[in-house]
């Protein structure tokens, strides 16, 4: 009763974006086998899922995805990590905002793709390469949402935990961090996405497995098919990541879904 | 100066923002167990009296006060991230974990939250949050309490139950407590004296005539009506400052 329930709710929840995506795959194909454009260039999404049939039953999609989710977790925690550590610090401490937000701001505005090639050059073409570029293009939407969550605390919430004793890393456990995680949080789900923006264009550069590695192979070879399955596969995984993210921050924070609901 | 028979005692204490003076030589002293009320029109300063006190903005002249302090807020300062008993054992990091389950159990009893103690702040009223802030502020047994407009965001049905609920509290806990108000007839309700602040100084005090324990009735007493109104018309006559007993004299 209860799983009736909910496929009943989801499916009330989730129907029109079911009927929206249904129509397009519907229009695309009918559009596709027209023949306006060749098949081969513009293939309807038949042709695609069967790509990305074949390439499951050979493992390169498995191996692809792997290796794709493996980098953007990587560089996403890395790049959060640190985000989150000097916005929270230089968010609340007036010397260290001073020394070092002027630093962070003079990187912020350069298009982390632009730091590619230099990466390669420190870094090799290897994996700690892609992992870097994804950390570096990570760490400036967490750090700037962090800092201004940091910033706008309650003053009452410092004062309160004031009259308790509670200071250094205490405070910063207790009070700042969870007071400034709203923040955070809409820093890291940008994060994600800039992370499997940043894992494409790092296979791009060079890779022997990945998602953006087999969209680059499959240029070369023109097998479009291939390459709007891997599209999709790479947006879904963005998309699943995002809400797994989500689903897991309120099942460890059960009071943020408290807040958004009020 | 005999300063020290007082648990509270402010000497000629001055506080400015910037190039705003918002107290100015302000005098005051109070006893151990006595609850002050203070009023005062928007901007008189009788907030940043409390923040001075308890040493959140710089100030000038003499501050004795007691270690320990509990303050509540107008806007409740609960963290909203921490269940309610969590919120109330904040400042119990020095006790063991039984002692805290114990200490935090006997608050929760005591402002009536003991089936909310999992629940989290969002999911009470505005007037059981307040009781949250109230707990989580006497859980360590502070020496003296701070009240900053604590019912202020309160609608006016809740505020009246709230204002009994604290003034029988207050009966149980006797502590020493400054309370800052907008409401006069609260002021008058709740405390043993009114001090009357306008524009940064102390305008006035009423040593407040009702023994307790004390109940609403009071509030309908020709002796209450006549002070609140002696009260209203001090703080609607301006900021001129009337003669009020100097520090010595109050020692």
């Amino acid at each position: 009763m209860i799983m009736v329930d909910f496929v009943l709710k989801s499916a009330k929840h989730f129907w029109p974006a079911t009927v929206s995506v249904l129509v397009l795959l519907l229009v695309w194909e009918v559009v596709a086998r027209q023949g306006f454009i060749h098949i081969s260039l513009f293939p309807p999404p038949s042709h695609v899922v069967e790509a990305l049939q074949r390439l499951a039953e050979s493992g390169e999609l498995w191996r692809d995805i792997k290796a794709s989710l493996v980098r953007a977790f990587c560089g996403l925690g890395i790049g959060s990590a640190v985000g989150v550590v000097v916005g929270l610090v230089t968010g609340r401490i007036r010397i260290l905002d001073r020394f070092i937000t002027p630093l962070v701001q003079l990187f912020r505005p350069l298009p982390p793709v632009a730091v590619i090639p230099l990466v390669i050059v420190w870094f090799g073409i290897g994996e700690a390469s892609k992992v870097f570029s994804i950390a570096f293009a990570v760490f400036f939407p967490v750090w700037i949402n962090t800092y201004l969550g940091a910033k706008q605390i309650p003053r009452t919430y410092l004062w309160s935990a004031e009259t308790f004793n509670a200071h250094g890393f205490w405070l910063f456990l207790k009070v700042i961090f969870p007071g400034s995680l709203s923040f955070v949080v809409a820093g890291v789900r940008n994060g994600i996405a800039v992370a499997f923006i940043m894992v494409f264009v790092a296979e791009l550069a060079g890779a022997s497995a990945g998602i953006g590695y087999q969209i680059s192979v499959s240029h070369l070879a023109y097998r479009v098919d291939r390459m709007i399955g891997s599209l999709v596969v790479l947006g879904l995984c963005g998309a699943c990541a995002d809400l797994l993210f989500t689903k897991s921050l309120w099942f460890a924070f059960p009071w943020l879904k408290l807040g958004a609901q009020k | 100066m005999t300063i020290n028979t007082h648990e509270i005692v402010l000497n000629r204490l001055s506080v400015s923002y910037g190039d705003t003076q918002v107290l100015h030589e302000l005098s005051l002293a109070v006893d151990a167990g006595e609850f002050v009320a203070i009023v005062g029109k928007s901007g008189s300063g009788k907030s940043t009296l409390l923040y001075a006190l308890a040493g959140f903005v710089k100030s000038e002249g003499e501050i004795k006060k007691p270690d320990s302090i509990g303050m509540v807020f107008q806007d409740y300062a609960v963290y909203p991230w921490l269940r309610v008993s969590a919120n109330v054992a904040f400042g119990l990091r020095g006790d063991s974990s039984a002692d805290r389950r114990e200490i935090v159990h006997r608050y929760l009893d005591l402002v009536g939250l003991s089936d909310h103690a999992q629940k989290f702040p969002a999911q009470l009223s505005g007037g059981q949050v307040q009781r949250v802030a109230l707990a989580r502020a006497l859980a360590p047994n502070p020496d003296l309490l701070l009240f900053d407009e604590p019912f202020g965001a309160l609608d006016i049905y809740t505020r009246e139950k709230m204002q009994t609920w604290l003034l029988n509290l207050w009966q149980t806990e006797h502590k020493t407590a400054l309370f800052v108000t907008h409401g006069i007839e609260e002021a008058i309700y709740l405390s043993d004296r009114v001090v009357v602040i306008g524009a940064g100084s102390i305008v006035g005090q009423y040593d407040v005539p009702f023994s307790r324990p004390r109940d609403e009735t009071i509030k309908y007493s020709a002796e209450f009506v006549a002070l609140k109104q002696e009260i209203r018309s001090l703080l609607e006559g301006g900021t001129k400052p009337i003669d009020t007993p100097a520090l010595e004299t109050q020692l």
